[in-house]
């Protein structure tokens, strides 16, 4: 049984790995579909919530196990949804669109030291998904479904506390719906934070992170007061 | 690791990937999502076109709420107890049918509004191309709905002893339903959008800015319309998503049910550093084959290739 | 964005804020009618919810139109639980029948507060952003708990948690609303967006989310056919009124053929 004010820890950490993670996540927006920008061709906070919501399920299934099972199970669900997300997408580029993936931020990938610029196509801002976007998705995606598993675990276990709640299932509708909620508003701070997309750690928009941060930080210590009022820990 | 548990997460796996693929076809017959924003460019580029607008918000939001919907109405079936009615198969389709309506009914608020919201580029409103769409998209969309349902519900009765995941029904449709939405986004539709949308331009290279809104109108007899889109989108993006999330759902509880509760996060660490890997041999691959973008073909060969088509036609 | 518009916001605040607390608190008038009163508390507060979007993202939010949909949905779930959670606290025991206030209240702070936040540490320069986001998180948490309020019959939070948690609806709720909240401008998007087929389709979506809420209500015999009958009806008269509007606005209405030929064809 957690007291308030650790309650309050767990998940403003929670939120904030949430948000830190969304900025590591390559986004090329609603462009990337139609191969003119780097990253995948969706919007920032839907494919972050999309990787969050596979790491709370399979969190969930974990209930029951010590914290570090629950939130590395949140952090190795969302990292599979990532992962296979990017692959076929990026198979999608290259057999589909015929593209050759790369950068228009950098010009050697930072991890391969590829040359990028001679193969993108002129008139675009890079597309497909290079080594070092795929790997600091997968660095996204670990901390937001850890932040997601963890904020679940910790609600679930101080809901069996709360006065309203009678069942196991009940306790685990309530840590869903919060540990989605915070998802939400984390990211789409978060999403607001780079301006809509972003290449991932090597972008020069990565260097916002610090207010980012912030901003998150503040968001989820508010949330996490409002939960500890949701299950009478006041 | 018992072989009924196996069994069924191999029958989620299967069902995900029926689903997925029925997520993207019914995404790009009905232009959802982001190659939606050429599909609205194109009437302020002068290029007016017979092609569904369905702006209803990002897939992720709207098959959360088709999934939602059907696992709700499936679960209180399901609970009524009304004989045959309740029977789960049953539930579900009743489930999945009234998540159809409420997606027809969205689909045609979503094209008639974006159609009017840009009636300053004379851009008709076609109904008899909304009405022959709204077949297939609740076609496809019943056929996503059921196989994300069912999975669902596998993931709630007890196997053997306890279920996958301890969640109510409902949630886990709004939570599975936002995920196909962003993969069905982020994959099947950048088919949609790079090339259905822009057959007319070479094979191999991004769209550059400046043809952004050029969107081929016009197909093999008369106007392009949706439907043409998923016939071509249903040969390689559908099929693929449809593989990508029923990967992602199978390998999410293969781990568990087969390594156990610690083996399986390592299998799960040991999977994604094969996925990272992969991608690095699909890029030098891509980088070899293709080789850098390279200049415009010579006008001299460019006469030689339209001598060439006109004789052809002939 | 238009300066002037045909329908006043303030007085879309006052009805949503009025209409959905109202709807609320007659939830226990009648075993028949309350929840119908309920739900169409709801519809208020959705009709609010889509002015206020409306709003905010016609001066270009950069992200897109849903996700200040469903983040003020998550502010709003999180609020509103913790304003009727407010009520289990002993000192305020005798005050349950202000649980609904102290939902929106908190909701709207909470809006407020993570909107001061987007604007001052974030640097998203957009004016009427800190009114409107506060407008939609009290109109999600009003919109949230009305549709909650209508399955469980009653405002207390212990109805409430085993109405809509041990079946999982309000995370049904969290994405009906917010589609019904954030899909009205969305849908309509563009240059000649107007208002009041605008508001006209988010009538019509809050009227077909009832319809689901009537369906859900089934357990509770034969209000939930009152409410589908009534739902049913009013999506029917919104839905058609729409159709009008938009077949006035449009630049033409074809049957059939190609479109026009412009200079380029």
């Amino acid at each position: 049984m957690l007291d308030p004010i650790s309650l309050i820890i767990f998940i403003a950490v929670g939120g904030v790995l949430i948000g830190a993670g969304v900025h590591f996540i390559p986004v090329g927006g609603a462009p990337a579909a139609m191969a003119t920008a780097t990253g995948v061709g969706t919007g920032t906070a839907m494919l972050a919530a999309g990787a969050g919501m596979t790491g709370l399920v399979t969190a969930a299934s974990m209930t029951g196990q010590p914290m570090i099972l629950v939130v590395l199970a949140g952090a190795i669900g969302a990292m599979l949804m990532m992962g296979f997300t990017m692959l076929i997408a990026n198979y999608i580029y290259v057999y589909g669109c015929g593209v050759v993936p790369a950068s228009a931020k950098v010009d050697n990938d930072p991890i391969t030291g590829r040359n990028q610029e001679i193969y993108c196509t002129p008139g675009t801002e890079g597309h497909g998904i290079p080594t070092v976007c795929f790997v600091s998705g997968i660095i996204g995606s670990l901390m937001g479904g850890a932040g997601g598993g963890l904020i679940y675990y910790v609600v679930n276990n101080a809901a069996t506390n709360a006065s309203f709640i009678t069942t196991p299932i009940e306790a685990a509708a309530l840590a869903a719906i919060i540990a989605i909620s915070v998802y939400f508003i984390n990211s789409v701070i978060a999403s607001y934070n780079i301006g809509g997309t972003i290449e991932g750690f090597h972008d020069p928009k990565f260097k916002k992170i610090g207010r980012g941060f912030a901003a998150c930080l503040i968001a989820s210590i508010l949330c996490a007061i409002l939960c500890v009022l949701i299950l009478g820990g006041i | 690791m018992d072989p009924i548990t196996l069994g069924v997460v191999a029958l989620i796996g299967i069902a995900a990937t029926i689903g997925g693929a029925s997520e993207d076809i019914e995404s790009d017959i009905g232009s959802e999502s982001n190659p939606n924003s050429q599909v609205q460019l194109a009437p302020q580029m002068g290029h007016l076109h017979r092609m569904v607008n369905k702006a209803i918000s990002g897939e992720p939001v709207a098959y959360g709420v088709w999934c939602g919907i059907s696992c709700s109405v499936a679960y209180l079936v399901m609970t009524l107890n009304a004989g045959f009615l309740s029977l789960p198969i049953i539930a579900i389709a009743i489930g999945a049918t009234v998540a159809a309506l409420v997606h027809v009914i969205y689909t045609t608020t979503a094209h008639i509004g974006r159609i009017v919201g840009q009636a300053q580029f004379q851009q008709p409103l076609f109904y008899d191309l909304l009405i022959e769409c709204l077949g297939p998209i609740a076609g496809h969309g019943f056929i996503a709905t059921f196989c994300i349902t069912s999975f669902c519900y596998l993931m709630t009765i007890p196997l053997g002893g306890n279920p996958l995941v301890s969640f109510p029904l409902p949630v886990l449709g709004v939570v599975w339903g936002i995920t196909i939405g962003a993969i069905g986004s982020s994959t099947g539709d950048v088919h949609y959008g790079t090339e259905s949308e822009y057959q007319t331009y070479p094979f191999g290279g991004g769209t550059p800015v400046a043809i952004q809104g050029d969107i081929v109108t016009k197909e093999a007899c008369g106007a392009k319309n949706s439907i043409d889109v998923g016939n071509f989108c249903a040969k390689f993006g559908g099929p693929l998503t449809g593989v990508c999330f029923g990967l992602i759902v199978f390998f999410s509880f293969w781990i568990t049910v087969v390594f156990g509760v610690t083996g399986g996060i390592i299998a799960g660490a040991i999977i994604i550093l094969i996925l990272i890997y992969l991608n690095f041999r699909l890029e030098t691959f891509a980088r070899n084959v293709y080789g850098p973008y390279e200049e415009e073909a010579e006008p001299a060969e460019e006469a030689e290739i339209v001598e060439e088509a006109e004789k052809a036609g002939q | 964005m238009a300066e002037e518009n045909a329908v006043n916001s303030n007085a879309l605040l006052a009805v949503g804020i009025i209409g959905g607390l109202l709807g609320i608190y007659l939830v226990g008038i009648n075993s028949l009618i309350g929840p119908l009163l309920a739900c169409l508390g709801g519809i208020c507060a959705i009709v609010w919810g889509a002015n206020a979007i409306r709003t905010v993202a016609g001066y270009g939010l950069g992200t897109g139109v849903p996700s200040i949909g469903y983040m003020c949905l998550a502010i709003g779930i999180i609020g509103g639980l913790s304003g009727l959670a407010l009520t289990l606290v002993p000192a305020l025991s005798g005050f349950v029948m202000l649980g609904p206030v102290f939902a929106l209240i908190i909701a709207m702070v909470l809006g407020f507060i993570v909107a001061v936040v987007v604007k001052k540490i974030v640097g998203m320069k957009i004016p009427v952003l800190l009114r409107c986001t506060t407008e939609i998180a009290g109109a999600a948490a009003l919109s949230v708990i009305a549709f909650s309020v209508a399955l469980a019959g009653a405002y207390d939070i212990n109805s409430i948690s085993a109405a809509v948690l041990i079946p999982g609806y309000i995370v049904l709720f969290f994405i009906l609303n917010t589609m019904a909240i954030q899909e009205p401008f969305n849908a309509c998007l563009g240059p000649n967006e107007d208002q009041k087929r605008t508001l006209t389709l988010a009538v019509a979506n809050g009227f077909l989310a009832i319809c689901v809420v009537g369906l859900l209500l089934i357990p509770s015999g034969f209000v939930s056919l009152l409410v589908i009958i009534v739902g049913v009806i009013g999506w029917i008269c919104s839905y058609r009124k729409f159709l009008k509007m938009s077949n006035e606005a449009a630049a033409s209405v074809k049957w059939s053929g190609l479109w026009p030929k412009t200079e380029d064809q």
